[in-house]
């Protein structure tokens, strides 16, 4: 049976950190308001989860990655804070003035719905963004890679 | 008083740190160095009571490692060649 | 792997002490910390400081200053983390896949 990964000791540390640091970027996103963190922080530990799975795959795969799809994903982070700003303009806002949001609750509470929204767009681009800087320096397109990681 | 003795010397080290790395010949050497000086930044930020700040030199210095460690294996896989 | 410092780095690690003390001594023009009618806390702080929870509905100030009062900065600085995503990806990648683009094959043989 051919080994799915690079050595046994990353296998098994990885099946532990992956979903611990997959809960740990989505706590920081929707918990950014009232605690340290925010998109951009959420966004890089999103990405360390991927970018883990990344290394422990092993040096001789002949998989490529998705590059075109992540590039286009890094491109909807922008776009959905376009969204959320141009969001409350036909409902009597500024741009980005998130007290005209269309929800029906509180003024003070619609304002922590737009900056949920805004932070999720700046987390899917960050994520994006760094997943394919690292797939940009490390196997991309590169079938006859055989290099170890160290 | 305290306070001026710890930043002193957080920042002494941070300099320390970050002039090793520059000037270190070995580079596999100079990124985990530039790990050390990351994580000794991220303790003054938290001396000066900036917990976001800090929170994102941390992230910033783990994955920023990643990538050096991807570019050293390529630069290695040059030199073999 | 061995290197040796030459003249012409050394010169280099003169230039950048050089540079190095001009910057140290500029941080003496800079006002100093735990003073409170220093520029930074004069302005418009004030009102973020005491007005961020109750127009914002955010208990976390930094949150509310960066995605509320601050918004149209971090747009900005998404796209410019986006365009750091894509240079990195013409930069690299584009040119280690076999169908290289830009130029011939020369260029890709040359690369690896």
């Amino acid at each position: 049976m051919k080994s799915t990964t690079n050595s046994i000791i990353l296998e098994v540390a990885c099946r532990l950190l992956i979903p611990v640091l997959i809960v740990f970027g989505v706590y920081v996103l929707v918990h950014g308001e009232y605690s340290p963190g925010g998109g951009f922080q959420a966004g890089v530990v999103l990405a360390l989860a991927v970018v883990l799975n990344r290394v422990m795959e092993p040096a001789d795969t002949k998989k490529g990655y998705w590059t075109f799809k992540i590039i286009a994903l890094a491109g909807m982070g922008p776009i959905i804070y376009l969204l959320t700003g141009l969001w409350s303009i036909p409902f009597g806002g500024n741009f980005l003035e998130y007290g005209h949001l269309p929800l029906a609750v509180h003024e003070a509470e619609r304002h922590l719905y737009g900056i949920l929204f805004v932070e999720i767009g700046v987390t899917v681009g960050v994520m994006a963004t760094i997943i394919s800087i690292f797939d940009s320096l490390g196997k991309v397109g590169d079938p006859d890679d055989h290099g170890s990681l160290l | 008083m305290i306070f001026v003795i710890l930043l002193s010397l957080l920042l002494l080290i941070i300099l320390v740190t970050g002039l090793i790395a520059v000037f270190i010949p070995h580079i596999f050497g100079s990124v985990v160095l530039f790990n050390a000086f990351s994580f000794f930044v991220v303790l003054a930020y938290l001396l000066l009571s900036a917990p976001d700040v800090a929170f994102t030199e941390a992230v910033i210095g783990v994955i920023s490692t990643a990538y050096y460690v991807i570019a050293v294996r390529e630069l290695r896989k040059g030199d073999r060649e | 792997m061995k290197h040796r410092f030459s003249r012409l780095s050394f010169a280099y690690g003169l230039i950048c002490l050089a540079v190095l003390g001009i910057m140290v001594y500029c941080t003496t023009f800079l006002p100093s910390y735990t003073q409170l009618d220093n520029p930074a806390h004069r302005n418009v702080a004030e009102h973020y400081i005491t007005q961020a929870k109750a127009e914002t509905g955010s208990p976390n100030m930094v949150t509310a200053v960066l995605a509320d009062y601050r918004g149209l900065d971090t747009l900005i600085e998404t796209s410019v983390i986006f365009t750091a995503g894509v240079v990195t990806y013409a930069l690299i990648a584009i040119r280690r896949r076999k169908n290289y683009i830009w130029g011939g094959d020369e260029d890709h043989e040359i690369d690896d």
